[in-house]
């Protein structure tokens, strides 16, 4: 169970997710260094790790994003190697270049990797020379308006800006007609230039009501490559996602084949190390065009863990201590239906988050696995993700599933703040959702009247 | 002429800026518009312009930047339009 020579490490990040790395080192025998801002101190986290340090005030520029702070707590208390999670650090090249220079083990792939990858228009390059499908689209940055315009009109309106720089649904621009293209080129380019210090737009087709499905790979520094299957991640609201299912629904297995040869091309491609997804958009025909490549753990990984069996906390750790993997794609088996509710301390209408005091929390303690931030008397300050916890289930098939998740959500009871418990119940109970025959729009169309009324009560 | 309190409808962070390096959305004296943001709020990774609400002069505010507010506090003071 132990790793080679790995013994301590720092987890560069809160909530469940540092809660979730914790787990997997007790199990792998390794110790580890939480690191927290002041308005964590009391967090659940701080308390589950063998050491912790304290790295700044609340906000997160000033403390989970101050790489000098961390790479200081990992001398102070000698740890060797530092997982980022998610989000924050996780995916910034600075940090795992710092790691690097610094002779700290970053759990995750080469500084040069991410660099690659977190540049959109690099990444769409690669994937279109590795034979992957990209979306219709310019592989070049807009230089003008004149460019932006004989782009869109060889592909058509509606189409799309998007900034090299950005991702996760920032810097993204949809316009549907010529009139609109100088206004929307120019804020985007604005926009990026301010956001990410690069104001390098590109241009694609539009994809009406998409699906969102993603591949979780695995590989390891010997050119070893396995693919654990795809996520249908197509619940969504404010682009983020809500509701995670493994397998996905409404795919054929046909196009579940293809875009899992898809996926290991386009990563033997690119020459990745460790864990990461590669996101794709669907379309109704069931073409599928490459979106976006996560070099990170991604929240929803627990549903691949209960369809493969698979810990991938402890392979990301093994793959960066130098290890082989220790399987191969036929060892692989895809096993029943898991999926994963993420309960967020929000209104469950408008989708206004929800700071707070947890005054009560009771959960249900069978057929479930909840990976949560928060315990029962919790506070929530408003300085970081709405995310409270996730709930997953994993039955032998889909409908049992469903059946089994909502017997659970019904079972959880949390006081003191709203969450979005009520639209996660009304989700699985919609007859698209439950016939696995639902895109990217689904939570949109059922929550579109709430959402204008509260948009006008706002100004008033 | 009456002074009137602007409320937050959500908790959260306030800010008197849109940016660390740009100007205030309102200075003491300074004509307001109903539809005029007054300051901003950050609350988990979202942020929410809060509108004046009313037309009038802006007066001041009434916590600090980055000060963490809860939801319905006194956040500003106009003299309002309106008698």
């Amino acid at each position: 169970m132990k790793t080679e020579s790995m013994k301590k490490l720092l987890i560069a990040n809160r909530g469940e997710i540092a809660r979730r790395i914790i787990r997997t080192c007790r199990k792998m025998g390794i110790f580890t260094v939480a690191v927290y801002s002041e308005a964590d101190a009391q967090a659940a986290f701080v308390e589950e790790a063998d050491e912790s340090v304290c790295i700044g005030p609340a906000p997160a520029v000033k403390s989970y994003l101050n790489i000098d702070n961390i790479i200081a707590a990992a001398r102070q208390t000698g740890a060797e190697a530092i997982h980022p999670g998610y989000g924050f650090l996780s995916e910034n090249y600075r940090f795992a270049a710092t790691c690097e220079a610094e002779n700290l083990v970053f759990i995750g792939p080469s500084s040069e990797v991410i660099k690659t990858m977190g540049d959109k228009l690099m990444a769409r390059r690669l994937m279109e020379a590795a034979g992957v499908p990209v979306v219709p689209g310019r592989s070049e940055k807009i230089g003008d308006l004149q460019q932006a315009r004989s782009a869109a009109e060889a592909l058509g309106f509606p189409v799309m800006l998007k900034a090299s720089s950005g991702g996760g649904g920032v810097g993204i621009a949809k316009v549907d007609n010529d009139d609109a293209l100088s206004k929307a080129l120019s804020e985007t380019v604005a926009k990026s230039q301010a956001l990410f210090g690069d104001g390098t737009v590109f241009i694609e087709k539009f994809i009406e009501n998409p699906r969102h499905v993603e591949v979780q790979i695995v590989a390891d520094n010997k050119e070893n490559i396995v693919h654990l299957y795809e996520r249908e991640c197509s619940v969504q609201r404010r682009n983020q996602k809500v509701i995670e299912e493994s397998p996905s629904a409404g795919m054929t297995d046909a196009a579940r084949e293809r875009l899992l040869r898809m996926a290991l091309e386009g990563i033997r491609h690119i020459g990745y190390t460790g864990v990461g997804t590669l996101e794709f958009l669907l379309d109704h025909d069931e073409n599928f065009y490459f979106l976006e490549m996560n070099t990170r753990l991604q929240v929803e990984h627990p549903v691949t863990e209960m369809i493969t069996g698979i810990d991938l906390v402890e392979m990301q750790i093994r793959i960066a201590d130098g290890e082989p993997l220790p399987l191969k794609q036929q060892d692989i088996r895809l096993q029943g239906h898991a999926l994963e509710c993420r309960l967020y301390a929000e209104d469950p209408e408008t989708f206004l988050p929800q700071p707070g005091k947890i005054a009560k929390l009771q959960l249900p303690s069978r057929d479930t696995r909840l990976d949560f931030a928060v315990r029962e008397g919790d506070v929530i300050t408003p300085y970081y993700d709405p995310m409270i916890g996730k709930i997953i289930t994993h039955d032998t098939d889909r409908n049992r599933n469903l059946s089994k998740m909502l017997r659970v959500l019904e079972a959880v009871n949390v006081q003191g703040i709203r969450t979005n418990l009520p639209l996660l119940e009304k989700i699985l109970r919609d007859p698209s959702f439950a016939a696995g025959q639902y895109d990217t729009t689904l939570v949109p169309k059922m929550t579109a009247n709430t959402m204008d009324a509260h948009r006008e009560g706002l100004t008033c | 002429m009456a002074t009137i309190t602007i409320q937050t409808p959500i908790p959260g962070i306030l800010y008197h800026r849109p940016a660390p390096e740009q100007a205030c959305y309102a200075q003491t004296g300074q004509k307001l518009q109903p539809e005029d943001t007054i300051c901003l709020i950050e609350v988990m990774k979202t942020y929410h312009e809060i509108k004046s609400g009313k037309g009038g002069t802006f007066v001041r505010y009434l916590v600090d930047n980055e000060a963490v507010v809860e939801a319905g506090q006194d956040i500003a003071l106009i003299e309002s339009d309106e008698n």
